[in-house]
């Protein structure tokens, strides 16, 4: 435990003090603040119509709290800074992870290291613990500066909404994480930092381009269409059938469905940013703008457990990954 | 204290060390010898837990050293063969972030982290250790190894960057460890290294130990199936001389150059003398330690070829 | 051609006439040269005549008519200016007389006669009305003063025949009226706000004659005040608040003070007078002095659930002396405007299972309310959905209603998502809201995900077991 929380102490050190890592960062803050800037411009904007639409209710003296307008939320200038995280911090994650073993295997240190008292599944630990560290650093920073923009502009969130807020950094931080893992595992399965960084940016490319947007695709394909005389089961108004005819149709659609859920699930399960991008639009909804009531943040939760679980799948598969692969690595 | 029983690494089926029993006492500097490519470092890897032995096992100080490796590495040090160290941090905070893992104290780690530094002539370095030489880091480097005061040492090629006046300052460095009561494990490619620091000696090639005790059994272990050398000079030339030890002649006007297996040096002036030639000089070679050394390497070069 | 005929008929007269005077000779002579006269409706026929008393003596003779069969006509023996009925003539004396007919306007045309007799001799006038002006009408002619002797314009002068109002008009800048009325005799009725009325009695008025009454002077009030709207009728979109502006101008010849009241305000609205159409203080009452003019705002505050229609009300303004009414219309437009408040817009539902939520329907309309409120959801085949309750009577401006849904997809329904439509009908509008329904199997991504990881889990913990730690 002493020997992982020392490793884990020097990587944080070692990662905040990086080049890459203030560089990314800062590009990460520049690009995120000037997105919420202009959100907290169109809060304003709302806001004040708020305000207009709330002094006409009460001038007017309407009686139905049913026409009180709905307050806007400071949650969806969050979303311009969640929105950053899929690229930007992705890469943020996976350029403090790719290289951590291979350098130390490329400089030698890691020879020295393993000389002492320190379990090789403390290295990975420790070196996780860091890195998760360094990058909570960055959300903590992000956040703490959109806070100071948020009271410079006179802005304060409710007890709600920093709630979420500090949840979103959570979320944000278990989303790095799964690169960040990506990273570790290339990172200890490369012979050097070259491989490692082309293996850990393919995974990503995988994951975060690939799989979003080709998914559906590739499920279509494997899949097929829905089977059907009609296109299907969104029409109001079934079409009359013989009863045999729709027990076939009924079985071969079940079938599909069944298939498709499957391939959906597995789809998305490996596909940390749908699980994310899921779990973010609970936690930061655009509240009002599609009239849906926003829920509230347990029922939120309740909702994306499964999701957050999907986004903790990677953390486990990549990091059991390295585990075992460097326990058995022999250090030459 | 160090043990190890029928150590063998495979890598690709080809076996770079094969069912090495070694056994080393506690106090011993033990020298081991070989060439490169012959198994020393994976030998040392193993005996740290760096590497998987395929077969055998080994022990330091009575604790298997793949069950345990934890506690072996409590009281071992090790040097390795180019030893590396993060570049970006001065040898201090090397040695600071190793220290650590001993639960040593601010204060324990700083003094003996001074202690070291002035030992291996690096505390007034300020540099980064990605900007050391070889020899810089290789001083480094056994400093990291006695952080802890091991009871044992391993040092991989210990000398192999260090300048004259270094190599000749690191044997008074073993001596006095030695002294210490510290077991000594040491690598090296090079006979004149290890015959004058160590106490005992193994050979090793292609993964097999061929010769191991003090200076004169290796001599007697190497040398007692030694081919002879024996060289001839003759007033005319020589004749082609048959003896079913000889295992390869050199015949050169008057001069040859016989490789046998016993000294047959009765049989060839008796066949000279009767030939009428006369006989200028006839010697036997005696092979120096090197020479035993290598020829010992070639032998089980032979014999595994 | 008329002319022509008018002469002929004249020659003929005058033969007549002649002929009568002659047939006579003895104690009185009459001659007239032209007993017959052409004349237009209206004119006077003027005849002279020459009256000779052939008696011995000095006698009195009496002067009669017998008027034709027509009204009105006036007839007068005049000598010279002046109107006689009696002359008195030495013996062998003679005088001139004239006969004056003035006819009415309205006679017809035809041939009038007219016998004058003087002392047992009679003489017979003829008056043929050529043109008529039956139909037209007379002049009224009069300027109104007040006592300092500056006319008053705008004084409301009516003119009535007994009680009937036969015409008003005002009076121009300078103070003067002609009206133009029928003939007859008339009252003429003088009224002016801020003065005290006068009526004035048996004013005639002839066809095609200028009737002029010349000056009458009027008194002011001493309490008197103009109260004027600017719009009297406003129409607004339900929930607006109308403003309406009144002005009120002390005309009296003191200062005043006004109190301001309603009447007839529609049941639940409320009403205010204010100094400015932005204030939001009411004011009771107003202090004017004289001869100032103050312009005030009645705003009307309807209540939210007004319905469509016209309001009638009327804003009273009293002073000391007397009350003014201001009748007000307002009309109240509306809109329709439904608003459909599901809790969520996607629910979830496992097969066979039933999922049940509310509806809000709300009438956002403003002014109309909403009858026969009714909610209709379509769902796919083998959906069984009921709504509760089955109608709604009505909906007022603001009012809501809630519709409860127990939606149960069949049970042999594949996991995916599925529409279901629900539209509000009432008589005045519908609307339809889309809502899905997400059918579910059951969690597999958190089951794979629980798999995964303990699989994981597992195989660390196996690998550590058999190799043990590094």
């Amino acid at each position: 435990m002493n020997g992982l929380l020392n490793v884990a102490r020097e990587e944080f050190f070692d990662h905040i003090t990086s080049k890459k890592f203030l560089i990314i960062l800062g590009l990460f803050l520049i690009i995120s603040m000037m997105a919420m800037s202009e959100g907290i411009e169109k809060y304003n904007d709302r806001l004040e119509n708020y305000n207009e639409r709330l002094t006409h209710v009460k001038e007017s003296g309407m009686p139905s709290a049913r026409f009180m307008p709905e307050k806007p939320s400071i949650l969806p200038v969050f979303r311009a800074m969640s929105s950053q995280l899929p690229l930007l911090g992705a890469i943020l994650a996976l350029s403090l992870g790719f290289d951590l073993i291979t350098r130390e295997r490329e400089s030698g240190s890691l020879k020295s290291l393993l000389a002492h008292p320190i379990f090789r599944d403390g290295i990975i630990n420790g070196k996780a613990l860091g890195g998760i560290a360094a990058l909570a650093l960055a959300i903590f920073i992000a956040l703490l500066i959109s806070f100071a923009m948020l009271l410079i502009f006179s802005i304060v969130p409710t007890a709600d909404e920093l709630g979420r807020i500090l949840l979103f950094g959570a979320i944000a931080v278990l989303f790095l994480l799964s690169f960040f893992s990506i990273a570790l595992m290339a990172s200890t399965v490369s012979e050097n930092s070259g491989k490692s960084f082309l293996y850990a940016f393919l995974i990503f490319l995988i994951l975060s381009i690939f799989m979003p947007v080709f998914g559906g695709m590739v499920t279509d394909r494997v899949i097929g269409e829905p089977p059907g005389f009609n296109s299907g089961h969104l029409a109001s108004e079934s079409v009359q059938l013989g009863a045999e005819e729709r027990r076939d149709y009924d079985q071969a659609r079940s079938a599909y469905w069944e298939k498709r859920h499957a391939v959906d699930d597995v789809i998305n399960l490996v596909t940390p940013v749908n699980s994310y991008n899921k779990i973010i639009s609970e936690v930061l909804p655009y509240a009002s703008s599609s009239g849906t009531t926003s829920l509230s943040l347990k029922e939120g939760l309740g909702k994306i457990w499964a999701n957050i679980l999907a986004l903790l799948i990677f953390p486990t598969v990549f990091f059991a990954i390295a585990y075992v692969k460097f326990m058995r690595e022999d250090v030459r | 204290m160090i043990k190890t029983e029928n150590l063998t690494k495979e890598y690709n089926g080809s076996k770079a060390v094969d069912g090495l029993n070694l056994e080393i006492a506690e106090g011993e500097i033990f020298g081991f010898l070989g060439p490169n490519g012959a198994g020393k470092s994976t030998t040392i890897l193993m005996l740290v837990g760096m590497i998987e032995p395929t077969e055998g096992r080994c022990t330091i100080n009575g604790i298997d050293v793949m069950r345990n490796p934890f506690e072996v590495k409590r009281i071992i040090g090790y040097l390795p063969e180019n030893a590396g160290f993060y570049g970006h941090k001065t040898a201090t905070q090397n040695l600071d972030y190793f220290a650590r893992f001993y639960g040593m104290n601010t204060e324990e780690r700083n003094k003996r982290i001074q202690e070291l530094l002035e030992l291996v002539h690096l505390e007034d370095v300020k540099q980064k250790a990605g900007e050391y030489s070889k020899g810089m880091l290789q001083r480094l480097g056994f400093a990291q190894a006695l952080l802890n005061d091991p009871k044992v040492l391993f040092l991989d090629e210990p000398t192999a960057n260090l300048d004259p006046e270094g190599v000749i300052e690191f044997r008074n460095w073993i001596k006095r460890l030695s002294e210490e009561g510290k077991t000594i494990f040491l690598s090296s490619h090079i006979l004149a290294e290890v015959s004058r620091t160590c106490k005992t000696i193994g050979i090793i090639t292609k993964g097999k130990m061929v010769a191991k005790g003090n200076l004169d059994e290796i001599r007697a272990k190497l040398g007692q199936d030694k081919t002879i050398n024996i060289i001839i000079e003759t007033a005319g030339a020589i004749p082609e001389f048959h003896h079913h030890d000889i295992m390869r002649a050199e015949y050169d006007g008057n001069k040859a150059q016989i490789c046998a297996k016993s000294d047959i040096r009765d049989e060839i002036s008796d066949y000279l003398f009767k030939s009428g030639i006369r006989i200028r000089g006839m010697r036997v070679e005696t092979p120096s330690l090197e020479d035993i050394y290598l020829e010992g390497v070639n032998v089980k070069d032979e014999w595994t070829a | 051609m008329r002319t022509i005929i008018i002469l002929v008929l004249s020659l003929v007269l005058i033969q007549v006439a002649v002929v009568s005077v002659s047939g006579e000779v003895e104690k009185v002579e009459l001659q007239c040269d032209s007993p017959g006269h052409v004349v237009e409706a209206g004119d006077t026929a003027s005849f002279s005549f020459t009256i000779k008393n052939n008696y011995d003596a000095t006698k009195m003779f009496t002067l009669r008519y017998n008027a034709p069969d027509v009204p009105d006509w006036d007839i007068k023996f005049k000598d010279g200016e002046k109107e006689v009925y009696k002359v008195l003539l030495e013996k062998g004396g003679s005088k001139s007389l004239k006969l004056d007919v003035e006819t009415t306007g309205d006679t017809k045309v035809g041939e009038y006669h007219i016998n004058a007799r003087v002392g047992g001799r009679s003489i017979r006038f003829y008056v043929y009305i050529a043109e008529t002006h039956r139909g037209e009408k007379g002049t009224l002619e009069l300027t109104i003063m007040d006592k300092e002797g500056n006319t008053i314009e705008n004084a409301l002068v009516s003119a009535y025949k007994g009680d009937k109002l036969v015409d008003q008009a005002m009076t121009t800048s300078e103070g003067k009226l002609s009206m133009e009325l029928p003939k007859g005799t008339y009252k003429i009725k003088i009224t002016k706000d801020g003065y005290k009325g006068k009526e004035v009695n048996d004013i005639k008025i002839r066809v095609k004659r200028t009737t002029d009454i010349g000056s009458l002077s009027i008194e002011k009030e001493i309490y008197f005040a103009l109260v004027s709207v600017k719009t009297p009728l406003k129409g607004v979109m339900a929930g607006e608040h109308p403003n309406y502006e009144i002005k009120i101008k002390n005309i009296g010849s003191r200062d005043d003070t006004y109190r301001l009241t309603f009447q007839d305000l529609p049941e639940g609205w409320y009403a205010r007078y204010k100094e400015t159409a932005e204030s939001t203080e009411e004011i009771a009452g107003i202090f004017i002095g004289s001869g100032s003019e103050k312009t005030l705002y009645l705003e009307i505050i309807t209540p939210y659930d007004v319905e469509i229609g016209n309001y009638n009300f009327t804003s009273v303004v009293l002073s000391s002396a007397w009350s003014h009414e201001l009748d007000l219309v307002l009309k109240v437009r509306g809109s329709y405007d439904m608003g459909v408040y599901p809790e969520r817009y996607r629910y979830e539902v496992k097969k066979g299972d039933t999922v049940s939520f509310d509806v809000l329907v709300a009438n956002e309309g403003r002014g109309g309310s909403f009858s026969n409120i009714v909610a209709e959801a379509s769902a796919p085949g083998g959906w069984d959905v009921i709504v509760e309750p089955g109608s709604i009577s009505s909906l007022k401006p603001g009012d809501k209603g809630t519709f409860t849904l127990d939606v149960t997809p069949p049970g042999d329904i594949v996991a995916s998502d599925y529409k279901l439509v629900l539209k509000i009908e009432c008589d005045q509008l519908e609307e339809e809201e889309e809502f899905r329904i997400t059918v579910k199997e059951s969690s597999n991504i958190a089951i794979y995900g629980v798999l995964i990881i303990l699989v994981v889990i597992v195989g660390l913990w196996y690998v550590y077991k058999k190799y043990g730690r590094r």
